[in-house]
């Protein structure tokens, strides 16, 4: 009746009681405007490498992605072994070089890095630790290196960064800095 | 998990880690013979390995030993004690070089132990923080 007598626009209003029925995206993230989004942008004002990306990307889709990888043990391992494999790649062309004890460790959130500095036994079959193949400078540089990440997660952590954004890009960072590590290593050995 | 805990679980599961590996390492019976460093690797969050390659009974083996604070060269030679039942099983002793000018007959199975010839070569071990000859007196 209304449509008839008022017009199809008036009839849609009176369906939604003056609702917008479709938002743009800027509607919806501002929608989104958890804790979760104000930690990316926290991160972006702070330059944490990456972040620019997670606010170009869908913040619905993103948060899903963050606190699985965030929370999921297995994600860790998973993203570990990644990186490993992608290290070895780098530097040496095979998968000699992945280290299978400090995949194991990567399933302890706060100090699976002291582990990894101690212990190695790589998929080639070579065990070694502090002391036994290993050497204080090496074991220095992984747990120093480790340490950091772990100074840097509870620094971002006191800024008020929301904790799931910190552990996503903890993920790919610290890594990152142990890949750097490692060529700090290489390049101490011939020395 | 606590802190304190969790960093006693990392702890003790490297001594768990560690113990398991050198009750397997000793449970083989081992040979010995000569091996030449090929070249040295260095993973993610790792030392430094040596890997090295050895003959027994005609084929060609492949091993790897972390160097700690061993100086290694590649071409280098060293003897390298590996599982006569496992003969992958391997680790090169760095602290017992071979030297270039020296010629020697390696027998066909190995020796059953570093043959003294080789023996007055030997170096001051490095591991435990080059404390080994003091703790073990070997």
């Amino acid at each position: 009746m209304v449509a008839s007598r008022e017009g199809l626009n008036a009839a849609y209003d009176l369906t939604n009681r003056g609702r917008k029925v479709s938002y743009s995206l800027y509607e919806a993230i501002q929608y989104r405007d958890s804790e979760f989004m104000q930690g990316i942008r926290a991160m972006y004002k702070y330059g944490v490498t990456g972040s620019i990306l997670a606010v170009a990307g869908s913040p619905i889709l993103l948060e899903g992605v963050f606190q699985a990888v965030a929370n999921g043990t297995g994600l860790s391992m998973g993203l570990e072994t990644t990186w490993q494999a992608g290290n070895s790649l780098l530097y040496y062309g095979d998968l000699s070089q992945i280290d299978i004890v400090d995949i194991g460790f990567s399933a302890f959130s706060k100090y699976g890095f002291v582990g990894m500095a101690l212990v190695d036994y790589t998929s080639s079959g070579n065990f070694s630790m502090l002391g036994y193949g290993k050497n204080s400078f090496q074991f220095g540089t992984d747990l120093l290196i480790g340490g950091f990440n772990r100074w840097h997660v509870g620094a971002m952590g006191g800024a008020g960064i929301e904790k799931s954004v910190i552990n996503y890009f903890n993920q790919f960072n610290s890594n990152l800095r142990n890949t750097v590590g490692t060529g700090i290593k290489e390049g101490m050995k011939d020395e | 998990m606590s802190d304190k805990k969790e960093f006693s679980m990392v702890i003790l599961v490297c001594v768990v880690v560690a113990v398991s590996w050198f009750v397997y390492y000793i449970s083989y019976e081992k040979l010995y013979t000569i091996g030449t460093v090929e070249s040295k690797k260095t993973g993610l969050k790792s030392g430094t390995v040596a890997n090295f390659t050895y003959f027994y009974r005609g084929e060609r083996h492949e091993g790897g030993t972390g160097i700690g604070d061993y100086k290694i060269e590649i071409g280098d030679k060293y003897i390298v004690e590996f599982a006569k039942d496992k003969v992958d099983l391997s680790r090169a002793l760095f602290f017992y070089p071979v030297p270039d000018s020296l010629t020697t007959d390696i027998p066909w199975g190995g020796w059953r132990e570093v043959p003294e010839e080789l023996k007055k070569y030997r170096r001051k071990r490095k591991e435990i923080f080059g404390l080994y000859d003091r703790i073990f007196k070997d």
